[in-house]
């Protein structure tokens, strides 16, 4: 079960997620979770629009009824009609006809009654959207806190901040398009199929013709549509390969454009991203036109479908027929039982109801469509889950760190390609452990199993004698602190970033971090201090201090642990052997690792391990290691050659 | 004269701020009049779309005005079996549906409900319920920006249906996309154009994002501005004239409410919509902060391998997810409560017409066909009139984007500020000489970080900037290529002040190498030719050999056409580097400046590539370095501390002097 993937980005075939069944089937299944989380307030919500759904059909029914027959057409109300506007059945039941002075008694009762129904359902509907939001937010927000965790955890894991970047910068987008799949995939189909249901129902109780009718007009519409749909497809996946190449571009400009300066490329870059607009916008016209085109087909089908009914029930009314179902209708606040005038509008107002459903129904197949190409990293984003489980009982994170120590460790990224193969090395308290090597040695690998990313297939790290894999995850790395080569710094001041992980670190307690770091002086030196804004990656400040700085925030952490991963490339020896001494002063009591290559870095450490073959191949001062003439001394003959 | 856009007001550099560009975010109503007129003049190169679409509207409505009418005729002469007698007298007809009338004169009521279904037909065929519709191609749109102005971009839609509504649909898309296309090519050319203290200063990611999105706010005030009021005014003109022509007589009150529909929700749509706005601009403020720190800590959570992750901090991000959540909950009620108004607003006047036309039944006056008539005439007059209300309101909207883009579009640009003034100067061949003259920087902020710098130096040599890190090294070279231009002294090459020169010509000169690797998601190749479009394989593959980056580059699954992921992610940031300066190299100018190359190189590779500079003699090499191996090469070493030329002389020189900057400083590197 372990290593199950080996990237940090998701293979191929989960770009694009094909919108038919086995499509259709893992966007549920993947959904399903979130969907199940708030499963009652769904079904609530389900309860209640079809509710109002119906109630609304009954109303718009009963008053077609009222206005046409009985205020139109000189026919008596029924009883419940009678009673619902509190008129009395001798006068407006029981009659041949209505006199003209009932019939604007009707009216006016009518258009109050149906007035106050009115008021209440938008109110009810107000509400019922209001719920829905509320209901989508819950399923965003777990989705998006499950999103950024294991999108931390895959970036970790690789060791590389670009490569989650990517994932992690997506999560606010795809997060939101998730939620709008649930919505639009399977929330609103879900009503609008009942609502189908709902109004076919009806025109097979007018008359089974008009069923028939609408039946037919479906079968051909959906025929058109999953003709139509490889060709919406397609065009949806070019366009938003084409939008993405867009945005790509102007985000590379920005973050390259020193370089795009330096060489002149502002003309052929200007170039490109008009080409790459052009492209967009084309696809987008041409995605837009297919749409619109079915859209247009599919409405003109349905309305000839309500003419032909038009035609059937203009016949039926001169005739004088009896209406299907009759008894059934009267469930849906329909009391006819021959054809009338009433009969005639309220189908006409059911079928365009079924029309404008269908029409909806097909609006949100185009848009999964279009959504469902984007989703398949979601998923596959989602379906990550964490390398290493926290164990059942776990032993608590010691109080002080005496040690940390490797212990015949033997782990691979890929069976068969061990990285370490048998590392030993123990690092103590108050030192300073230089790890050295060749790019490749296992130097970072070994970090990682230090902070319980992975665990070694063999041996085991222990703190303090107790093995990693049986403490929390989560106390590990909150007692581990780093800080890379490459600096990420956030356009916030100064004090924001250095408290970046510890938001309630004291003044103090950062200009102390700042002090140990070297970065105080130029802090100091600027204008506001430490509350300067940097601008995007800290244009401001050159590389070194950009170092400084994230040493720093490292140290602000005050972790027992701190692993320094080749931080201070940039810096100029003077102020790196400052920084170092500051670091074993400060070491006391911590342990410090420093993977770095330069020579007068690892001079000072207390503990050199110098790696080979996934193995420390020696270990010890510098003074030792040079003395005994391995493979140490050799490296650093070879580095110092020049001026030795 | 809109002053204020022409000459952008200098920002603060240490101001906080969410969004620099957007300061002011009320716009005085003469801004967003000056803003209009220059978005409209974005329009008018679309002239013949434009045209094309002004025409359709004319046809929509037309034939929009007829389809309410066969309904009628199919209710009162078909279903109700009243008759048509010649001349059509005592019924209420407009004057354009005579034709159809006398057709039908003494048919029977099927024949001519058939009649009126099929030229219903037709008429759906073309324009659908012309006028009374909505035709669009929206896709669906999440609570992101980058969904929502995918759709402001292509954003379109026709009041009619049919092949008429498709055409109209197709040029509405068409004309938006165009307009945005205009204005993002202009604003792109004009950001990455800007000097580099303003994109520095300026949080980049942030305004240009910012600016792409709003482009097609412009659209939207094009059509918003023109199109819609014409269509909207001809609606509402010819709706109310057929009211009154055909109701004028029997049914005065319907022609009144009509009017006053129309008036009233206007008066009301406006108050409303303008508090739904303040209220919504309000929460957004509030909520805007919150909503930046998400979208800024998710892009950023990179950083976490610096930070750790820990649950504390999934809580922190939680909390501010959810904070953005309730905050955008808030905009959602207010919107929703404020459509629940006008649907109530809008069932006055539902009410009223209802009663007036069934109590005209009643009376005779009227037939039961005049019900589907008359109120979809009302549906159309109200829907209208509320968006006319609501199109000024949502303009502000639209006019603080523009506003945006405008700024980026005026901002100054490094070539028209130097090329008017000075004429080019002649390509530099042969022997080139760098001169500074006391050469001092001081940053906008006041920050003095270079000051009194002066040396010379010219091809062949190799010269080498040394200082402790923050003391002014990039600053001093960045002024070789004009990236940054001295605020005191000058800095000459061959004699001729670097001042004069067109700042493509300086840089034609110029090959620099940063130490931040900055390579864009494309091949290697590509990346590679940024630096000299017509590189072949052979110069491509000497160059990487030379910094030793040819090994992974050909380990890679298709050599120089393998893509490099988003910010060069497959690649180690060593061998992002190593492509950098195999980037530089490949440009071949006759100064390359090297800017702490050695971090990323091995000594091994570093030698090899210190060798390969020193066999070109034609070019000057300037080397920002902390090893002594490259410092003890250069001919020339500058050594600088807090922004001053310390001490300057060959290694051999400066090594000896007893006491010296330099001395410590080696001394350190080398104990």
């Amino acid at each position: 079960m372990k290593k199950t993937f080996s990237s940090a980005t998701p293979p191929a075939e989960f770009e694009a997620l094909r919108l038919d069944l086995k499509g259709l089937g893992r966007i549920y299944f993947s959904t399903w979770p979130y969907i199940y989380s708030q499963l009652r307030h769904f079904l609530a919500l389900l309860a209640l629009s079809v509710g109002m759904i119906g109630f609304g059909t009954a109303v718009g029914f009963l008053s077609v009824d009222i206005l046409w027959d009985s205020v139109g057409n000189e026919e008596p109300l029924s009883h419940a009609q009678a009673s619902v506007m509190f008129l009395p059945a001798a006068d407006f039941v029981d009659v041949g006809s209505l006199s003209e002075s009932a019939r604007l008694e009707i009216l006016f009762r009518f258009l109050i009654v149906s007035a106050v129904i009115i008021v209440l359902t938008t109110s009810v509907f107000t509400l019922i959207a209001m719920y829905k939001t509320w209901i989508l937010q819950r399923v965003n927000q777990a989705l998006r806190v499950d999103m950024v965790r294991n999108a931390e955890e895959l970036s970790l894991r690789f060791h590389s901040t670009t490569a989650a970047g990517d994932g992690i910068y997506r999560v606010f987008q795809d997060s939101a398009m998730v939620t709008a799949v649930v919505d639009n995939i399977v929330v609103q189909p879900i009503i609008a199929v009942m609502t189908l249901i709902l109004q076919l129902t009806i025109a097979l109780l007018f008359s089974p013709w008009f069923a028939f009718l609408l039946f037919l007009a479906s079968v051909t519409v959906l025929a058109m549509t999953v003709w139509y749909t490889p060709r919406l497809r397609t065009w949806s996946q070019v366009a938003r390969r084409a939008n993405a190449a867009l945005f790509t571009r102007v985000q590379d400009t920005f973050q390259s454009i020193q370089a795009i300066k330096a060489y002149r490329y502002e003309g052929a870059n200007l170039e490109r991203f008009q080409h790459e607009s052009s492209i967009a916008l084309d696809t987008a016209f041409a995605l837009r036109r297919d749409f619109a085109t079915l859209k247009v087909a599919a409405a003109f089908l349905l309305a000839i479908t309500l003419f032909t009914t038009d035609y059937v029930a203009t016949q039926f009314v001169l005739n004088g027929e009896i209406v299907f179902g009759a008894s059934l209708l009267v469930l849906f606040g329909m009391s006819v039982t021959h054809w009338t005038i009433a009969a005639h509008q309220a189908r006409r107002g059911s079928i365009e109801a079924f029309s404008f459903n269908f029409q909806s129904l097909l609006r949100l197949w185009c848009f999964a469509q279009d959504m469902a190409v984007g989703l398949g990293r979601a998923f596959w984003l989602l379906a990550q889950q964490p390398e290493v489980r926290d164990p059942a009982d776990p032993i608590g994170f010691p109080s002080v760190v005496r040690d940390v120590k490797f212990d015949g460790v033997r782990f691979s990224y890929e069976p068969k390609k061990l990285v370490l193969d048998g590392f030993d090395l123990t690092a103590r308290a108050g030192e300073v452990t230089a790890l050295v090597g060749a790019s490749g040695a296992g130097k970072s690998t070994a970090m990682s199993l230090l902070l319980r990313l992975f665990d070694p297939d063999e041996g085991s790290v222990r703190i303090n004698g107790i093995s990693v894999s049986s403490m929390l995850v989560n106390d590990i790395r909150s007692a581990v602190a780093i800080a890379l080569q490459e600096n990420v710094l956030f356009p916030v001041s100064i004090a924001d970033n250095l408290r970046y992980a510890t938001p309630d670190a004291t003044d103090e307690v950062i200009r102390q971090a700042a002090s140990v770091a070297c970065a105080l002086e130029f802090i100091d030196a600027l204008p506001s201090g430490f509350e300067t804004e940097l601008g995007i990656g800290g244009a401001l400040l050159s590389v070194g201090q950009k170092q400084r700085l994230s040493i720093a925030r490292a140290l602000t952490r005050n972790a027992p642990i701190l692993v320094l991963d080749e931080p201070t490339a940039s810096l100029d020896a003077e102020t790196e052997r400052q920084v170092l001494a500051n670091l074993k002063d400060w070491a006391q009591g911590r342990v410090v690792f420093i993977i770095t290559h330069r020579m007068s870095t690892i001079r000072d450490a207390d503990q050199i391990a110098f790696l080979g073959d996934g193995k420390v191949i020696e270990a010890g001062t510098h003074e030792s290691l040079v003395a005994s003439q391995g493979r140490y001394a050799e490296f650093a003959a070879s580095t110092m050659s020049s001026h030795a | 004269m809109p002053s204020s856009l022409r000459q952008p007001c200098q920002v603060m550099p240490d101001a906080k701020y969410h969004d620099r560009l957007d300061i002011k975010s009320a716009l005085a109503t003469s801004d967003v009049l000056a803003l209009f007129k220059r978005s409209l003049s974005f329009l008018w190169p679309q002239g013949r779309l434009f045209a094309s679409r002004v025409g359709l509207m004319v046809v929509i409505y037309a034939l929009g005005l007829i389809v309410p009418w066969f309904l009628k005729i199919v209710v009162d002469h078909g279903v109700m079996q009243q008759p048509i007698e010649a001349g059509a007298d005592g019924l209420l007809f407009p004057i354009f549906m005579k034709p159809f009338l006398d057709f039908a004169t003494g048919m029977e009521p099927l024949t001519i409900t058939i009649y009126a279904l099929v030229s219903l037909g037709f008429l759906f065929l073309f324009v659908g319920y012309s006028g009374n519709t909505f035709l669009d191609a929206n896709l669906a749109e999440g609570a992101d920006v980058a969904t929502r102005s995918e759709n402001k971009i292509s954003a379109g839609y026709s009041t009619a249906q049919g092949l008429v509504g498709l055409l109209d649909l197709c040029i509405a898309i068409r004309l938006s996309q165009r307009i945005t296309h205009h204005v993002r090519r202009r604003t792109f050319g004009r950001l990455s154009r800007q000097s580099m203290t303003t994109l520095n200063l300026q949080r980049t990611g942030d305004a240009m994002f910012r600016v792409i999105h709003d482009a097609p706010s412009i659209a939207a005030i094009c059509h918003a501005l023109t199109l819609n009021p014409l269509a909207m005014v001809v609606s509402v003109g010819v709706n109310l004239w057929v009211l009154s022509a055909v109701y004028g007589g029997v049914a005065p009150a319907l022609v009144w409410i009509g009017f006053s529909a129309v008036g009233l929700t206007l008066l009301a749509t406006s108050p409303l919509a303008q508090w739904a706005r303040r209220i919504s601009q309000a929460s957004r403020a509030s909520g805007s902060a919150t909503t930046d720190e998400v979208e800024e800590g998710l892009k950023h959570v990179g950083a976490v391998q610096s930070l750790g992750s820990t649950d504390r901090q999934r809580e922190q991000f939680a909390a501010a997810s959810r904070e953005s959540f309730h905050q955008s909950l808030l905009l959602v009620w207010v919107t929703n409560v404020v459509e629940w108004i006008a649907e109530n607003v809008h069932l006055v006047f539902a009410t009223a017409g209802f009663w007036v036309i069934f109590s005209g039944i009643v009376s005779g006056d009227l037939t039961l066909g005049d019900a589907p008539v008359v109120i979809r005439m009302y549906s159309l007059l109200y829907e209208t009139s509320m968006q006319f209300g609501r199109i000024w309101i949502d303009q502000q909207d639209n006019a603080a984007a523009a506003r945006r883009v405008f700024f980026a579009m005026d901002h100054n640009v490094e070539e028209t500020r130097r090329s008017a003034e000075s004429p080019r100067i002649e390509p530099i061949d042969q022997d080139l000489t760098l001169r500074f003259e006391h050469v001092g920087f001081q940053y906008p902020d006041g920050r003095h970080v270079l000051s009194d710098v002066s040396f010379e130096a010219s091809t062949g040599e190799t010269i080498a900037i040394v200082g402790p890190s923050g003391a002014g090294k990039t600053t001093l070279a960045y002024m070789i290529p004009k990236f940054l231009e001295p605020t005191e002294g000058r800095v000459l090459l061959n004699g001729v002040d670097l001042a004069s020169y067109d700042v493509q010509l300086a840089r034609e000169n110029v090959a620099y190498v940063f130490q931040e690797h900055q390579l864009m998601t494309d091949t290697v190749a590509a990346n590679l030719r940024v630096a000299k479009p017509d590189a072949t394989l052979a110069e491509m593959t000497q160059a990487c050999r030379l910094v030793g980056a040819l090994d992974f580059v050909m380990e890679m699954p298709d050599g120089f056409d393998s893509m490099i992921g988003r910010g060069g992610g497959t690649l180690s940031t060593g061998q992002k580097q190593r492509l950098s300066i195999a980037r530089g190299l490949l440009h071949d100018a006759r100064i390359l400046i090297l800017d702490e190359p050695t971090a990323a190189l091995d000594p091994i590779s570093e030698g090899m590539l210190l060798n390969a500079l020193e066999t070109s003699k034609s070019r000057l090499n300037v080397v920002i370095a902390h090893r002594i191996r490259t410092i003890e090469r250069a001919d020339l070493i500058l050594f600088i501390d807090q922004g001053r030329l310390v001490e300057t002389g060959s290694h051999a020189e400066l090594a000896a002097k007893e006491g010296g900057r330099f001395r410590k400083f080696i001394d350190f590197a080398e104990t």
